[in-house]
C-alpha cells in the first residue's frame, strides 16, 4: 500500500493538485489581507498605527515602509513556494538532476537581504537616537508605577515653575495631563515590581524599574485623551493597571494648573452629607490618601502615612479627584457612559472645555465608585489573601475592604464630589 | 572497560597471594539487570532507541497539558471581562503554558528525535554514555512531574515564563509555585546538559568510517549545533535559578532593590540563556525539514554546506542578540542600536536556509505526503514569523510592539508553525522506521489541514490584536479599549479563541491517527524504506535491532543510502536504480561485524533521577526530606560508579586481547 | 541474607532511628539533632545493606574450619594508627563538651571520619590476602567519597585562611601582600611547568610548606577574633547610624570603595571648586534644586572633583520612634557615603517615605566641611 510506486500513482490524480497550491495561496492572501484589514479597525484606543504625537509619528514613519518591505519579501517567498509546488509536482517525470547547489545564486540571494537590511538599519539607528534626545526638554514630570496604579508628580523645579506656573508640586494619579506641542520628558520609575508605561498614540513604551529612572518623551500634537496600559507583567491586577494621557491646549493647561494649586475648601455647612463625609474621610481614608489642605480635627494639616500601611509605600493622592475622570488605576470611569463619550469623542477644539468641566454630580458613575468603596478587592484583585498579610509585614498591597455601611458610602461620595 | 584491572578469577596455585571472588560477583546488589521484555526493561534500559521513544511519549503528554492550558487561556479571552479564570488562575495558567511548552515539550521532543536518530544517522550503535542518557531522560520526566505537582500544592508559578525580578521574590509571590518552578527547571536542566555532553561526544567520536563531518546528515548537524548551544546556555539559567532560589529560600538579596540590587540583572541572565534557547527550539525542526524536503523532492539538499554552516552561524550569532528582548527596559540608545543591528544580522543565515529549501524543491519531483505537507508549511509559516521578527528587530518599532500580542503572534508562528510543524513532520516521516507502520495518510491530511487552518486562525489575528494595542498577559480585556468597528479587538479575540479549538481538533486527529494505525488490522507492516530515503537510518531493519547495524557501513558520500540505491551515468547524467532498499540491506548484512558489544542495562540512572525531586521537596518543605534526598544521591552515585561494566549474562571480557575486548557471543540470526 | 556482620549495623541503625524519634519528642522539634540522627540512621542502614550483600562474614560461627581457612584469619594484625586517631577525636569530643563548642563539632566530625575509615580498612583488609588488591578495592569503594570531600575541605581551608589573613591587613598592606603572593605563585608555577622533570618531592615539599604557613597563619588570625571596631560597633549599635560628619572614621580606613558602577541613577551630585551641584537626566545644566520620587529607591551618585576627601550626606526628614511608656525618640533619616578621594565616585540608595511638606526642615544634600554646599531636595 505504501510503496514508492503506489505513492506516485495516487498523487498523479488531479484531485490533489489544486489543494496543494491552493493552501499556499490561501496563507499568503490571509496574511497580506490581514495587514490591510489592520487599518480597518476604527479607533481602537491603543492603536499603534495612529500616531497623535511627533514621537509616535517618527516610529510610524519608520515602521510603515518596513512592514511594506517585509510584506513584499513574504509575497516573494510565498510565490516561489507556490510556483515550485505547482510546477515541480510529481507528474511521472524522471528523477531530477541532483543539483547540490549553485554558489553564485546562493551568494546573490544572501547579498540581497543584506542590502535590504542595511537599508532598514540605517534609518533605524537615526530614529533610535532621535527618540532618545532629551536636551530640548521643555517640561519634566515624574511618573511612578506601583501595583496597580500610576502616580504623577509635577515638580516645582526649573521650567515647570517658571514657564508652566507650577509653583508647588502637584501630585495626581491615573491621568497624565500635559500641554499641547510641548516636549515633555517623563522620568519613569517604580516602587515595587517592574511595570511599563505605554501610551501607544504618543510614543513607544518604557519599563518602570524599581531603583532606576528611565526617560520617556511624551508630546501630543492635538488636545484629546489617549489611552494606555501597563505593559510589563506586574502581578495579580496587571490587566487592571491602565492610564491615560490628556493633552490640553496651552491656555487650558494654565487653567488646569491653577485649579490644582487652588487652596482647599471644606464642604459648606449646608451640605451636611458632605460634611459628614469629610469627617468619615479623615477617620477611614486619610491615613493613606492625601488631600492637600485637609485639616485634622485639631486643625493641623493632615499628612497621610501610606508608608506605614501599604507595602509599596504610597496610595493615590485624591486632591481634586473630580478633575480626573478615571479612578482605581484608571480601570473604571468616574463618568457615566454618556458623559464619558462626550469627553472622549470631543473634537480637539471642544476637548479642553469638556475635560476641565470635571465630574459633576449628574455625570458621576455612582455604580462603580460605590462598588469600589464597598469592597475594593472584590472589584479589582489586589493583595491575594487578607489572611496572608503576615508575609508582607502586616501591610496592604492595595485598597482593603473597609466594611462601610451604605449611608457611610453615600456620605463619602458626597464628600468626594466636592474635591474639585 | 573496567575501572580497575581486577586479578583474574583463577587461583594461582604457585603459593602466591590468594584472591577472593571478583567484586562483581561479591557485591551482589550491584549486578546489572538482565534483559527482559516486560515494562521492567523500559525502566532499566540504556538503549538510545527506547529512551528516544520514552522522551517522545512524555513530551507529547506535556504537549497535551500545555495545550489544555492554552485553550483555557483562549476561553478566558474569548469575551470581554471573561469569567472562566480569575486573575490568579490566569497568571498561573499562562506561566505554566509557556514553561511546559518550551521546557517540557519542544526541547524533550527534539531530544527524542536526536536520541533515536543521531546514532543511526552516523552509523553508531548507541551514544557515548548510555547510562547518562537514561539518567537524562528520567531527570527530565521527574523534573517535569515535580514542576506540575505545584498545581496541587498551593498554586503553580505565577510570574510569567520569564519570571522577572522583583515580582518573583517572596514578597510579591508568596506561594511556593515559583520555588517549584525554579527547582523543576534545575532538574530538567540537568537532563539537557547531560544530553548535550553525550551527543557532542557521540557525534565527534563515534561516526562510521568514512563519515566526515561534511558527510553527516543535516539533521545531525543541526542537533550538534543545538547541543553546543545547550552546553553554554544551560549553565547561565542554572546560575540565574540559583540566585532566585537563594533569594526566595535563604533571604539573599540578589534582586532586592532596597539593598542596592538592579532587577535588570535577572533580565540579562535570563535572556542570555533565553535567546540561544529559542534557537535550541527551532534548529532541530530545521534539521528535520532539511531531511524531508530532499527525500520528497528526489533531489539532494540544495547548498548542504551552506545550510550546515548557516546553522552554526545562527548558533554563534545568537549569543549576541539577547537584549532585543529588553529594548524597552531602559538600556540606552547605544546598547539598543548594537542589539538591533545584531538582530537584523541574524536574519541573514535564517533567510539563507529558506532560500535553500525553496531551491531544493525547485526542479525536483515533489511528492506531497503528509511529512512533506508539514515541511512546506513550516517554510511558509516560519517566513511569516521571521518577517514579523524583522519588524521588531527595528528597535523603535519594537517599543510599540513588545509585550503586546504582536510578539505573541511572532513567536507562535515561529514556534508552532516552525518548531512544532517540524516535529509533526518528523513524526509522520520516521514513524514507519520506529513503529513498523506508516501513519494513515488520509487521517494525516485531515490532521495537517486542521492544524494549519487552526494555527493561522489562532495566531494570525494576534498580529492585529498587538498592532491595535492589546498587551500580553492580561487576564481580561475590556470593551472600552476594544475599539469600534466590526474588526475590533473583540472580533479578533473571538476568531483566535475559535481557532484554538480548531487547532486542538487537529492535534486530536493526530492521536486518532496513532491509535487507528496501531489498532487497525487493515494497516500493513511498512516496508524497510517507504519513502525512498537518502540517509543511513533507513539502512536498518524496521524497527532497528538493538545493535542498530549488523555491519557498520563504510560511508563514501553524503546521502550514502541514496548512492547505494542509485547510480548516475557519467555521460548522460541519467539516474537509474541499481538496488532496492532490501537488497542494499541484505548486502550490508552479509558481512556482519564480529565482536558486537552493547552497553548493559542499569537501574542506577532512574534511582539517581528519583533522588532529585526529593531534594526539591526537601528544599521547599523540610530539611529532613532534603537529608534523605542527599543521602540517596550519594548512595546512587556510589552504586553507579561501583556496578560492573557488563551484565552477568554478557560474557564480554574487557581485559581479553582483541579489538575492544574478547568475545564469545553469537549473533542472533537475522530477520 | 542478614549476615552476622550486618546485624550489628542494622541494629545500630535501628537504635539511632529510635534515638532520632526520641530526640524529636524530647526537644519538641530540635531540627539539627533530628536531622543528624536521621542521617546517621540512614547511613548505618546503608552500610548494613552493603555488608549484607557483600556477604562477608557469611560463615556459621560453629564452622571452625572455615574460620581458620578464611581470608580474614590469614591476615595478621599489623600496625595501625586508627586506634590513636579515634582516641584523639574522642578526646576532642570530651574536651569540647566542657570547653569551646567548636572543638566539640570538629571532634565529632573527625570521630565519624575515623570510625568510617577504620571500618572500611578492616573490610578491605579481609577481602583477600593480596595487599595490593586490597588497597585497590578500598580505593575503588571509598575514593568517590574521599576525593571530593577531601578536595572540598582543602579548598575550604585555603579560602578561609586566606580570607582571615586579608581581613586583618589594612588597605595598603593588603594590596602588597596580595600582589606579592600572586607573583610568587605565578613564578613558582611557571618554573614548575617549564622545567619538566622537577622532583616531585621538592614540589610536594614546597606545596606542603605553603599550606602549613597559610593555614597556620589563617588559624592564628582566626583565633585572634573579630576586628575590634566591629565588636565595639555592634555593642553600641553603630551599625544603625553611621556618623556622617567631616572627620574620618574607622570605616573610612578600609579598602578604597571609591568606585561605584551603577547605571540609571536618579541624580549625580558633583563637588567641584567648592560648589555642589547636581545633574539629572532630562534636566539641563547644573541644578541646585532637584526632585526625587517618594517611597521609591533612589540612587544618588556622588562625584568628588575636589582635592580633599569628602563625603556626601543626604538628609531626608526624621522618623519618630516609639520607645514605649509615652517616650518617643526622633531618629534622623540620613544617608551618607564614606570619604571619597579626589576623582572617586560613590553611590547611596535611599527610600524617602514622606513628602517634603511633611517635614519642617527641607530635605537636602550637603557635604560637611564645605561651606554653602547644599542642594535642595524636593519630594512631592
Amino acid at each position: 500500500m505504501s510503496t514508492v510506486r503506489g505513492m506516485k500513482e495516487r498523487s498523479a490524480g488531479t484531485v490533489k493538485m489544486p489543494r496543494r497550491w491552493g493552501r499556499v495561496i490561501k496563507s499568503a492572501l490571509f496574511v497580506s489581507s490581514s495587514f490591510a484589514v489592520a487599518g480597518c479597525a476604527k479607533d481602537a484606543p491603543q492603536d499603534t498605527w495612529q500616531p497623535a504625537g511627533p514621537n509616535a509619528k517618527m516610529i510610524d514613519d519608520l515602521q510603515r515602509p518596513i512592514f511594506f518591505i517585509a510584506g513584499i519579501v513574504g509575497l516573494i517567498v510565498f510565490a516561489a513556494v507556490a510556483w515550485s509546488v505547482y510546477r515541480f509536482r510529481d507528474r511521472g517525470q524522471a528523477m531530477p538532476e541532483q543539483t547540490h547547489g549553485k554558489p553564485v545564486l546562493e551568494v546573490t540571494l544572501t547579498v540581497i537581504p543584506v542590502l535590504i537590511l542595511i537599508g532598514v538599519g540605517v534609518p533605524t539607528v537615526g530614529t533610535i537616537f532621535d527618540l532618545a534626545k532629551t536636551n530640548d526638554t521643555e517640561m519634566t514630570i515624574n511618573v511612578t508605577g506601583q501595583q496597580w496604579w500610576w502616580e504623577y508628580d509635577y515638580p516645582a523645579v526649573g521650567d515647570n515653575a517658571g514657564v508652566y506656573g507650577i509653583s508647588e508640586p502637584i501630585v495626581t494619579a491615573g491621568q497624565l495631563v500635559i500641554p499641547e506641542d510641548t516636549k515633555v520628558l517623563l522620568r519613569v520609575t517604580s516602587r515595587d515590581v517592574i511595570h511599563s508605561y505605554w501610551i501607544p498614540k504618543l510614543n513607544g513604551k518604557k519599563d518602570s524599574v524599581p531603583g532606576r529612572v528611565h526617560l520617556l518623551r511624551m508630546e501630543g500634537s492635538e488636545p484629546g485623551v489617549y489611552a494606555g496600559q501597563c505593559t510589563e507583567f506586574c502581578g495579580l491586577s496587571h490587566a487592571y493597571m491602565r492610564m491615560e494621557a490628556v493633552v490640553l491646549s496651552k491656555a487650558d493647561y494654565a487653567t488646569w494648573v491653577a485649579n490644582q494649586l487652588e487652596a482647599y475648601d471644606s464642604p459648606s455647612a449646608d451640605n451636611a452629607l458632605a460634611v459628614e463625609g469629610e469627617k468619615l474621610f479623615l477617620q477611614q481614608c486619610a491615613r493613606c490618601h492625601q488631600v492637600n489642605g485637609l485639616l485634622n480635627a485639631d486643625g493641623s494639616p493632615n499628612v497621610a502615612a501610606p508608608d506605614q500601611y501599604v507595602v509599596s509605600g504610597a496610595a493615590p493622592n485624591l486632591t481634586n479627584l473630580m478633575t480626573r475622570n478615571t479612578f482605581a488605576g484608571a480601570s473604571w470611569d468616574l463618568l457615566t457612559p454618556e458623559c464619558r463619550d462626550d469627553v472622549w469623542n470631543a473634537t480637539p477644539s471642544e476637548f479642553g472645555e469638556r475635560y476641565l468641566a470635571g465630574v459633576s454630580e449628574e455625570c458621576l458613575n455612582q455604580k462603580d465608585l460605590r462598588q469600589w468603596l464597598r469592597n475594593a478587592p472584590e472589584k479589582k484583585p489586589m493583595y491575594a489573601d487578607p489572611t496572608k498579610l503576615a508575609e508582607t509585614g502586616g501591610k496592604y498591597r492595595g485598597m482593603p475592604a473597609l466594611g462601610l455601611t451604605e449611608d457611610q458610602i453615600s456620605a463619602l461620595v458626597a464628600y468626594l464630589l466636592e474635591l474639585k | 572497560m573496567a575501572i580497575i584491572e581486577r586479578p583474574s578469577s583463577e587461583v594461582v596455585v604457585t603459593g602466591g597471594p590468594t584472591v577472593g571472588v571478583k567484586p562483581s560477583e561479591a557485591l551482589g546488589v550491584f549486578k546489572r539487570p538482565a534483559a527482559s521484555t516486560s515494562w521492567r526493561d523500559w525502566v532499566v534500559t540504556v538503549d538510545h532507541k527506547k529512551i528516544g521513544i520514552m522522551y517522545g511519549v512524555a513530551a507529547f503528554f506535556f504537549f497535551i497539558l500545555g495545550g489544555l492550558e492554552a485553550v483555557l487561556i483562549r476561553m478566558q479571552l474569548m469575551a470581554p471581562s471573561g469569567k472562566v479564570l480569575n486573575a490568579d488562575q490566569y497568571n498561573q495558567m499562562f506561566t505554566m503554558h509557556g514553561t511546559t511548552m518550551v521546557f517540557l515539550f519542544v526541547m524533550p521532543m527534539a531530544a527524542a528525535f536526536a536520541n533515536y536518530f543521531v546514532p543511526l544517522q552516523i552509523g553508531a550503535r548507541d551514544v557515548a554514555f548510555p547510562r547518562l542518557n537514561a539518567f537524562g531522560f528520567w531527570s527530565f520526566l521527574f523534573g517535569g512531574i515535580f514542576l506540575n505537582t505545584s498545581w496541587f500544592l498551593g498554586g503553580a508559578a505565577d510570574g510569567g515564563w520569564f519570571m522577572y525580578a522583583p515580582n518573583s521574590s517572596t514578597l510579591f509571590s508568596p506561594s511556593h509555585g515559583i520555588d517549584f518552578w525554579a527547582m523543576g527547571l534545575q532538574i530538567t536542566g540537568i537532563a539537557s546538559l547531560t544530553g548535550a555532553i553525550n551527543l557532542i561526544v557521540t557525534v565527534l567520536n563515534m561516526r562510521a568510517p568514512g563519515m566526515k563531518m561534511m558527510r553527516m546528515p543535516i539533521f545531525t548537524w543541526m542537533v550538534l549545533v543545538v547541543q553546543f548551544l545547550l552546553l553554554f546556555a544551560i549553565p547561565v539559567i542554572t546560575v540565574a535559578l540559583f540566585l532566585l532560589s537563594f533569594q526566595r529560600s535563604f533571604d539573599a538579596t540578589f534582586f532586592d532593590v532596597a539593598s542596592g540590587a538592579d532587577p535588570l540583572l535577572w533580565q540579562h541572565l535570563f535572556w542570555i540563556f533565553g535567546h540561544p534557547e529559542v534557537y535550541i527550539l527551532i534548529l532541530p525542526s530545521f534539521g528535520i525539514v532539511s531531511e524531508i524536503l530532499p527525500v520528497f523532492s528526489k533531489k539532494p539538499l540544495f547548498g548542504y554546506p551552506i545550510v550546515a554552516m548557516s546553522g552554526a552561524a545562527i548558533g554563534f550569532v545568537g549569543w549576541g542578540v539577547w537584549a532585543h528582548h529588553m529594548f524597552a527596559s531602559g538600556l540606552g540608545p547605544v546598547s539598543v542600536t548594537v542589539f538591533s543591528m545584531a538582530t537584523m544580522a541574524i536574519a541573514v543565515p535564517t533567510g539563507v536556509k529558506i532560500v535553500n529549501w525553496v531551491m531544493t524543491m525547485w526542479g525536483g519531483k515533489l511528492l506531497f505526503t503528509v511529512p512533506m505537507l508539514f515541511s512546506i508549511a513550516l517554510v511558509v509559516q516560519f517566513t511569516i514569523g521571521g518577517l514579523s521578527g524583522v519588524t521588531h528587530a527595528v528597535a523603535p518599532s519594537d517599543t510599540q510592539q513588545t509585550d503586546t500580542y504582536y510578539i505573541v503572534a511572532h513567536f507562535h508562528y515561529v514556534l508552532f508553525g516552525g518548531a512544532i510543524f517540524g516535529l509533526f513532520a518528523g513524526f509522520y516521516y520516521w514513524w514507519p522506521k520506529i513503529f513498523r507502520k506508516q501513519l494513515s495518510e488520509s487521517i494525516g491530511r485531515w490532521n495537517f489541514w486542521l492544524m494549519l487552518v487552526g494555527m493561522n486562525m489562532t495566531f494570525g489575528p494576534m498580529h492585529m490584536l498587538g498592532l491595535q494595542g492589546q498587551p500580553r498577559r492580561m487576564s481580561v480585556w475590556t470593551s472600552a479599549r476594544a475599539g469600534e468597528g466590526f474588526f475590533n479587538l473583540g472580533f479578533w479575540n473571538r476568531i483566535a479563541s475559535i481557532g484554538s479549538l480548531v487547532l486542538s481538533l487537529g492535534v486530536l486527529l493526530f492521536i486518532v491517527n496513532v491509535v487507528y494505525t496501531h489498532k487497525s488490522k487493515k494497516v500493513a507492516i511498512a516496508p524497510l524504506d517507504p519513502w525512498d530515503g537518502r540517509t543511513l537510518e533507513w539502512m536498518t531493519a524496521s524497527p532497528p535491532k538493538e545493535h542498530n547495524f549488523d555491519a557498520i557501513p563504510t560511508v563514501g558520500h553524503l546521502d550514502e543510502f541514496f548512492h547505494r540505491k542509485y547510480a548516475q551515468d557519467a555521460t548522460t547524467h541519467e539516474i537509474t536504480q541499481v538496488a532496492t532498499a532490501e537488497e542494499v540491506l541484505a548486502e550490508l548484512n552479509s558481512h556482519p561485524d564480529e565482536h558486537i558489544h552493547m552497553p548493559s542495562r542499569s537501574y542506577w540512572p532512574i534511582l539517581l533521577a528519583l533522588a532529585l525531586p526529593i531534594i526539591g521537596y526537601g528544599l521547599i518543605y523540610n530539611r529532613v526530606i532534603l537529608a534523605v534526598g542527599v543521602a540517596m544521591v550519594v548512595a546512587t552515585m556510589f552504586g553507579w560508579a561501583m556496578e560492573p561494566s557488563t551484565a552477568a549474562d554478557d560474557d564480554f571480557d574487557p581485559s581479553a586481547p582483541g579489538d575492544g575486548g574478547g568475545h564469545t557471543k553469537e549473533l542472533a540470526p537475522l530477520g | 541474607m542478614i549476615t552476622t556482620g550486618s546485624k550489628f549495623l542494622y541494629g545500630l541503625g535501628a537504635a539511632t532511628a529510635v534515638a532520632a524519634i526520641l530526640w524529636f519528642i524530647a526537644n519538641d522539634g530540635g531540627s539539627l539533632g533530628v536531622v543528624s540522627l536521621a542521617f546517621l540512621a540512614v547511613a548505618l542502614f546503608f552500610m548494613g545493606a552493603i555488608a549484607s550483600f557483600v556477604r562477608d562474614g557469611h560463615v556459621l560461627s560453629t564452622d571452625t574450619d572455615a574460620h581458620a581457612s578464611s581470608n580474614a584469619a590469614q591476615r595478621g594484625a599489623g600496625r595501625s594508627w586508627f586506634p590513636l586517631g579515634t582516641a584523639l577525636s574522642a578526646g576532642m569530643v570530651a574536651v569540647g563538651l566542657v570547653g569551646p563548642p567548636g572543638i566539640f563539632r570538629v571532634g565529632v566530625c573527625l570521630l565519624f571520619a575515623m570510625l568510617g575509615q577504620w571500618l572500611i580498612k578492616n573490610w578491605s583488609d579481609r577481602a583477600s590476602s593480596d595487599a595490593t588488591y586490597n588497597e585497590k578495592v578500598r580505593a575503588w569503594v571509598v575514593h568517590p567519597l574521599e576525593i571530593p570531600v577531601g578536595g572540598a575541605l582543602l579548598l575550604a581551608v585555603i579560602v578561609l585562611s586566606f580570607s582571615r589573613i586579608m581581613l586583618s591587613l589594612s588597605k595598603e598592606s593588603g594590596l602588597i601582600v596580595f600582589s606579592v603572593m600572586a607573583a610568587l605563585i605565578l613564578t613558582f608555577g611557571s618554573m614548575v611547568s617549564i622545567r619538566r622533570g622537577a622532583s616531585r618531592r621538592v614540589i610536594g615539599a614546597v606545596a606542603g610548606l605553603v599550606m602549613v604557613a597559610l593555614s597556620g597563619t589563617g588559624i592564628a588570625l582566626a583565633l585572634d577574633g573579630e576586628r575590634q571596631e566591629l565588636v565595639e560597633a555592634a555593642a553600641e549599635d553603630h551599625f544603625a547610624h553611621r556618623a556622617c560628619g567631616e572627620e574620618a572614621e574607622e570605616t573610612d580606613e578600609d579598602a578604597a570603595r571609591s568606585v561605584s558602577a551603577k547605571s540609571s541613577v536618579a541624580a549625580t551630585v558633583i563637588l567641584r571648586d567648592g560648589r555642589l551641584f547636581a545633574e539629572m537626566d532630562g534636566w539641563n545644566g547644573e541644578l541646585t534644586a532637584i526632585t526625587l520620587q517618594r517611597s521609591t529607591t533612589s540612587t544618588i551618585l556622588f562625584v568628588n572633583e575636589d582635592d580633599h576627601e569628602h563625603r556626601m550626606v543626604v538628609a531626608y526628614g526624621k522618623r519618630v520612634e516609639d520607645l514605649g511608656g509615652g517616650v518617643s525618640k526622633d531618629v534622623v533619616l540620613e544617608a551618607c557615603t564614606s570619604l571619597v578621594t579626589k576623582g572617586g565616585t560613590q553611590a547611596v540608595s535611599i527610600v524617602i517615605p514622606k513628602p517634603s511638606f511633611a517635614s519642617e526642615e527641607p530635605y537636602s544634600i550637603t557635604v560637611p566641611g564645605v561651606e554653602g554646599a547644599s542642594i535642595e531636595v524636593q519630594v512631592p
